[in-house]
C-alpha cells in the first residue's frame, strides 16, 4: 500500500500528524514520512559507509526498523532526529561488518564520477574543482577508518560531541581527540591555501559566533 | 595559554556546540593572527571535506533512485522480520568462546533458548535459504605472545583477516556480546587454532599465517615502534595494511587493532610509512605488532 491510497493524507499534513497516523498502523502515512526523508538520511548513511551499494542497504535497514521501532518512539525528539539516529547506527554497523575502504572505492566509480564532473545534480553547490575533490576523497580515504567517521559524524554530519561519543560507544574525550587528529592529518595532506583577508574575516566571525554560543561578556 | 598549546586545541573552536572551557582560547586566539591563520586552515579543511562529501552523496544514486525507494521499503515492510546485522557475528563469537573455554554448555544454553520464530531461527530461515554459509566469519588474529615489547607478524592482505575491535566501538543501543577473550588477547587465552564450530556448522578460522616476520618481504624496522611503545606506553595491537608500490615504497598505510585510533596507531603507522620495501611487485599485506611492556 503506497502512499496514494490515502485520499486523506495531503502534501500539507504536517509530520507530528503523519507520525501519530503511522504508530496507529497506518501504512500510508509511514510512506509518506519515507518520502519525505529520504533523501537526508541517504546523504547521512552515505557519508558514514561511503558506497552506494551500502548506503542503499543502511537506508532500508534503518527505515525498516523505523517501522517496527515506530510504537517505542515517544516523540520527545523529531522524527528527522530519531530517524537520523536509526541511520548513523545502522551505518556503523554495516561498515564494521565490511572490511572494504569504501572512501577510496567511491572515487573509483566512474558512474559516480562522471556523474560530478558533468555537474550533476548542481555544479553550484560543490565549489570543488576536479583535482581538488579527487585529492580530498583520497585524503579521506588514507585516514583511519575510526578517525574518518568520527570526523564526518561530527563535521559533515554536525552533531554534537556527546551524540558522536553515544553512537560510537565511547568517551567524548576520545571523539575531541579523533577530530582533532584526523583535522590535522588531512589539514597537512591537503594544504589549504588561504586568501588571507577573506580567511580572516572568516575566522573572526566563527570568534564572535562562539563568543555569543559561550555567553561570554 | 602560548601560541603552542593554543594550536594544539584549536579543533575546540570548531566543535558544536562550543566546549564549555573554551573561553580562554577563543580569547586568545582573536587576539592572535598566527592562531587565527592556523584556524582559518582548519575551517578550509572543514570545508573541503563538506564539499567532498556532499558532492560524492549527493552524485552517487542513480537518477531514479528516490522514485522506487519507498517502494521497495514498502514491500519489505511485508517481509518477515530479518536478522539484525551483527547476529551472526556474535553467534560464531558466542559459539568459538564456548569452545575455546571448553564450556559446551554455553552452546547448550543458546539452543535452549532459541524457539521457533527467534531472531536466529529467522536466520536460517533467510532469504533463498542459503545462509548457513554466512556464519563463517573470521576470528580474531591469533592472541600475540605476552612477553616481547615488538612482536610483528605479516601475512598476505586477503580480507579475510579482521582485527579485534575494541568492544567499546559498539553503538550504544546494540551491545554486541564480544567474548572477552576474542576481543582482548591476553596472556591467558591461548591462541585459537583453526577449529569448525560443531553448532550450525559454522567455520570459524583463524587468517592464514605466511610468517616472515620483516612483513611482506621488507624490513620494518622494531626499533622505531618500539619507540611508540616507549613513547606512550600503551598495550595493544596494530594491524597495519600496508600498500607498496614496485619500487618499494609505501604508498599507503591503514591501521586497524585494538590501538588504531590512538597515539600509539599513528606513531606505528607513521613508523611504517618511512620504512623502504625491497623492490618488486606492487602489493599490499598486513603486520601485525603487538605492543606489550
Amino acid at each position: 500500500m503506497l502512499a496514494v491510497c490515502s485520499p486523506w493524507m495531503t502534501d500539507e499534513t504536517d509530520s507530528a500528524t503523519l507520525v501519530s497516523r503511522a504508530q496507529a498502523g497506518d501504512r500510508g502515512s509511514f510512506t509518506e514520512l519515507v518520502r519525505r526523508h529520504q533523501r537526508r538520511a541517504y546523504r547521512t548513511a552515505f557519508h558514514v559507509v561511503g558506497h552506494h551499494g551500502d548506503a542503499d542497504d543502511c537506508v532500508q535497514e534503518a527505515f525498516v526498523r523505523a517501522y517496527r521501532g515506530l510504537k517505542a518512539f515517544d516523540r520527545r525528539a523529531d522524527f528527522s532526529t530519531w530517524l537520523h539516529r536509526i541511520v548513523v547506527n545502522v551505518g556503523l554497523n554495516l561498515l564494521r561488518s565490511r572490511k572494504r575502504r569504501h572512501y577510496v572505492v567511491a572515487f573509483e566509480d566512474t558512474e559516480t564520477v562522471a556523474r560530478i564532473e558533468s555537474g550533476a545534480p548542481d555544479p553550484a553547490r560543490h565549489a570543488l574543482g576536479r583535482d581538488e575533490l579527487a585529492k580530498t576523497v583520497a585524503a579521506l580515504g588514507e585516514l583511519a577508518e575510526p578517525l574518518r567517521v568520527t570526523l564526518i559524524l561530527a563535521t559533515v554530519e554536525e552533531m554534537s560531541y556527546k551524540d558522536v561519543a553515544a553512537a560510537l560507544g565511547i568517551p567524548e574525550g576520545t571523539v575531541a581527540w579523533r577530530v582533532n587528529q584526523a583535522r590535522k592529518q588531512l589539514r597537512g595532506r591537503l594544504a589549504p591555501e588561504l586568501d588571507e583577508a577573506q580567511a580572516d574575516e572568516k575566522t573572526l566571525d566563527l570568534l564572535r559566533r562562539t563568543r555569543t554560543a559561550l555567553g561570554a561578556p | 595559554l602560548t601560541c603552542s598549546d593554543a594550536r594544539e586545541r584549536l579543533s575546540a573552536l570548531l566543535e558544536r556546540p562550543p566546549a564549555a572551557d573554551a573561553e580562554p582560547l577563543r580569547a586568545h586566539v582573536e587576539g592572535c593572527p598566527g592562531c587565527r591563520a592556523e584556524l582559518a586552515a582548519l575551517m578550509a579543511t572543514d570545508e573541503k571535506v563538506k564539499g567532498a562529501v556532499f558532492a560524492l552523496s549527493e552524485a552517487a544514486p542513480p537518477a531514479d533512485y528516490f522514485d522506487e525507494l519507498a517502494g521497495r521499503i514498502d514491500a519489505k515492510l511485508d517481509a518477515p522480520p530479518a536478522r539484525p546485522p551483527g547476529a551472526t557475528r556474535m553467534m560464531v563469537g558466542l559459539g568459538a568462546a564456548a569452545i575455546m573455554s571448553g564450556a559446551i554448555g554455553v552452546v547448550l544454553f543458546i539452543r535452549l533458548h532459541e524457539g521457533p520464530g527467534s531472531r536466529i531461527d529467522a536466520l536460517r530461515r533467510g532469504p533463498g535459504g542459503a545462509t548457513r554459509g554466512e556464519t563463517a566469519a573470521p576470528a580474531p588474529p591469533p592472541a600475540p605472545p605476552p612477553t616481547p615489547v615488538v612482536e610483528s607478524k605479516a601475512e598476505p592482505d586477503d580480507g579475510r583477516a579482521a582485527a579485534p575491535e575494541k568492544p567499546a566501538d559498539r553503538p550504544a543501543d546494540e551491545p554486541e556480546a564480544q567474548p572477552k577473550a576474542a576481543a582482548k588477547p591476553s596472556a591467558a587465552a591461548p591462541a585459537p587454532k583453526p577449529m569448525r564450530a560443531a553448532d550450525k556448522g559454522a567455520a570459524v578460522e583463524t587468517p592464514k599465517e605466511e610468517e616472515s616476520a620483516e612483513g611482506g618481504g621488507g624490513a620494518v624496522s622494531p626499533p622505531e615502534v618500539r619507540a611508540c611503545w616507549e613513547k606512550h606506553r600503551q598495550d595493544g595491537v596494530v594491524v597495519a595494511r600496508i600498500t607498496v608500490d614496485a619500487d618499494g615504497r609505501v604508498t599507503d598505510v591503514v591501521s586497524e587493532g585494538t590501538l588504531a585510533a590512538t597515539p600509539s596507531g599513528a606513531c606505528v603507522a607513521e613508523a611504517v610509512r618511512q620504512t623502504r620495501y625491497p623492490e618488486g611487485a606492487a602489493r599490499t599485506f598486513r603486520v601485525t605488532f603487538s605492543l606489550h611492556r
